[in-house]
């Protein structure tokens, strides 16, 4: 290698030594000058063959660091989040956010100017209760990447009680598929959701249908026995035989319709030998979570005010659940795009029973119809049957409690209905 | 006064109340019915050569109604129908009064 006069060299390479072993060198040459002619090179040649092995063992290290960051595409990071420095931000990590960190002054601010309006300022809470506590953190936030594309990041920082306050060290995780797959399970969750909410809601007009028609067979004949009565009493001759025959055939229908009646209202009221232990805490949320579709297409906010520990009831499950559907969708409609407040309530009551209460901000229950509403076909709703109430009334008291209804004092009305813990079937 | 050669009246429905009733609404005027309680009984029937016709249950347990219609069409059965129903159907009296064959006698739709 050949040197200008008037500079020094410094270079590291090979050598072989006689016994064959290979050695790293570095030769550092300084240049002598004498009155301003050049006269010789000053040197001194240094063994580096160690630290030229942990430099190229190091690279090594950071290459395989870095296909593993962008294989798992997770960057890592060092910073200050307090004084906003930073002191490491991988390859990957400027990666996934989509820019060159090389060219802006402060990388800090970029970082965290790419993250969604929306999303800041729950991560900005989560972030400065973790500094304050001196915790770790492991938050999930999008970001705008430069090229415009939203990505789900997670990010993960562990803080060392030695280093400064705020200095923390981290990676960053790429969960955009992760996130999107979630959200496509959801999607299909709350399809299903809505179905089985559809086969609920049908099933009662279906119900009252298939009553409607087992009803209406007796009482069709009832109506002909009737008919065939008269036209035998009537006319030239009379034929008292055959009339009679024929109002005994409307009694005997008449009868059979009553009986129907009868046994429909015994399906409500006998006690099922099938009785389960039900949460009835768990079953509010369930619901709840079934109708949510309803309530933001209606503009209605819930809240759940559910007592902890709360003993299970004995019950049927699914029969409940139609009461808290049939209560909560009723309040839900009350309140049609009124922005109403939904709240559900359940505690210990009195004796032994529990209370669940089912309030809204809607129309209300004018003070003279707080009863009459329980009456089957009693309806206010255009598209209504009026059976529900009434149902479900009839469903709460085979279970040994109470179904009732309040005008609240503002807005809305309050039902509310208890149920024996570990309840009796009356 | 109902004689051999006076008309019938076959009833099929599965309901044993309608059925007497329906039997005795047609005696007030003079009219004999046969009562059939399945679809299957009334088509094994050797139906006599005087005016008749046929009350029928659209929905039947087995056989229903469409079917019964159909039955008589491959059997080159002219009675006229009298179908009963509580359920108001007009998709399918459309699809039973198209599958009629021309010049057969009416069809009368009643709901109960």
């Amino acid at each position: 290698m050949m040197h200008e006069q008037r500079c020094g060299c410094d270079v590291t390479k090979r050598i072989v030594r006689p016994d064959g072993e290979v050695r790293y060198v570095r030769c550092v040459g300084v240049p002598i000058f004498e009155d301003g002619v050049f006269k010789e090179f000053h040197g001194t040649t240094i063994d580096v063959t160690e630290q030229e092995l942990l430099t190229q063992e190091l690279r090594r290290e950071r290459a395989y660091l870095a296909e593993a960051q962008s294989l798992t595409h997770a960057g890592s990071w060092a910073s200050n989040l307090v004084t906003r420095q930073v002191f490491h931000s991988s390859e990957e990590n400027n990666r996934l956010y989509g820019f060159d960190v090389s060219q802006y002054p402060n990388p800090f601010d970029l970082h965290y100017n790419s993250i969604l309006a929306e999303d800041e300022p729950a991560l900005t809470t989560k972030l400065e209760n973790a500094i304050r506590a001196g915790a770790d953190f492991d938050v999930e936030y999008r970001i705008r990447r430069a090229d415009g594309a939203i990505r789900f990041l997670r990010g993960i920082g562990h803080h060392n009680p030695a280093h400064e306050f705020g200095e923390y060290f981290g990676i960053t995780i790429d969960i955009t598929d992760r996130k999107r797959a979630e959200e496509e399970r959801e999607r299909l969750r709350q399809l299903e959701a809505d179905l089985a909410h559809i086969n609920r809601v049908n099933m009662m007009g279906e119900l009252a249908a298939a009553l409607a028609h087992e009803i209406k067979q007796p009482i069709a004949a009832a109506v002909a026995n009737a008919g065939a009565c008269l036209g035998f009493l009537d006319g030239q001759r009379p034929d008292i035989l055959e009339a009679r025959e024929a109002a005994s055939g409307t009694i005997g229908c008449a009868r059979r319709a009553a009986e129907i009646i009868d046994h429909v209202r015994s399906l409500f009221k006998k006690s099922f030998p099938e009785r389960e232990p039900v949460d009835i805490n768990e079953l509010i949320r369930e619901i709840s979570l079934l109708l949510q579709n309803d309530m933001r297409r209606n503009s209605v906010t819930v809240r759940l005010e559910l007592a902890g520990n709360l003993p299970e009831v004995a019950g049927d499950r699914v029969q409940l659940e139609q009461v808290l559907m049939n209560l909560m969708l009723n309040a839900i409609e009350a309140m049609h795009d009124a922005n109403g407040d939904l709240t559900i309530t359940s505690h210990p009551g009195d004796d032994g029973h529990l209370l669940i209460s089912v309030s809204d901000t809607g129309i209300g229950i004018p003070a003279d119809k707080v009863e009459q509403i329980f009456d089957t076909f009693f309806t206010t709703k255009a598209q209504g049957t009026g059976i529900g109430l009434g149902i479900s009334r009839s469903i709460v008291e085979s279970h040994g409690g109470r179904l009732w209804a309040t005008s609240n004092s503002e807005r809305g009305a309050t039902f509310q209905f208890t149920l024996p813990q570990g309840g009796v079937g009356t | 006064m109902i004689t051999p050669s006076s008309p019938i009246v076959f009833i099929v429905d599965d309901d044993e109340d309608k059925r007497l009733s329906m039997q005795r609404i047609l005696k007030t005027v003079d009219l004999r019915a046969e009562l059939f309680a399945r679809a299957q009984d009334f088509l094994q029937k050797n139906i006599p050569d005087v005016p008749s016709c046929l009350v029928l249950d659209v929905r039947l347990p087995g056989m229903g109604g469409l079917e019964v219609q159909q039955k008589l069409i491959e059997a080159g059965i002219n009675i006229p129908i009298i179908f009963i129903t509580a359920h108001c159907v007009w998709t399918w009296a459309r699809a039973s009064a198209e599958s009629r064959p021309r010049g057969s006698p009416g069809l009368v739709l009643a709901a109960n």
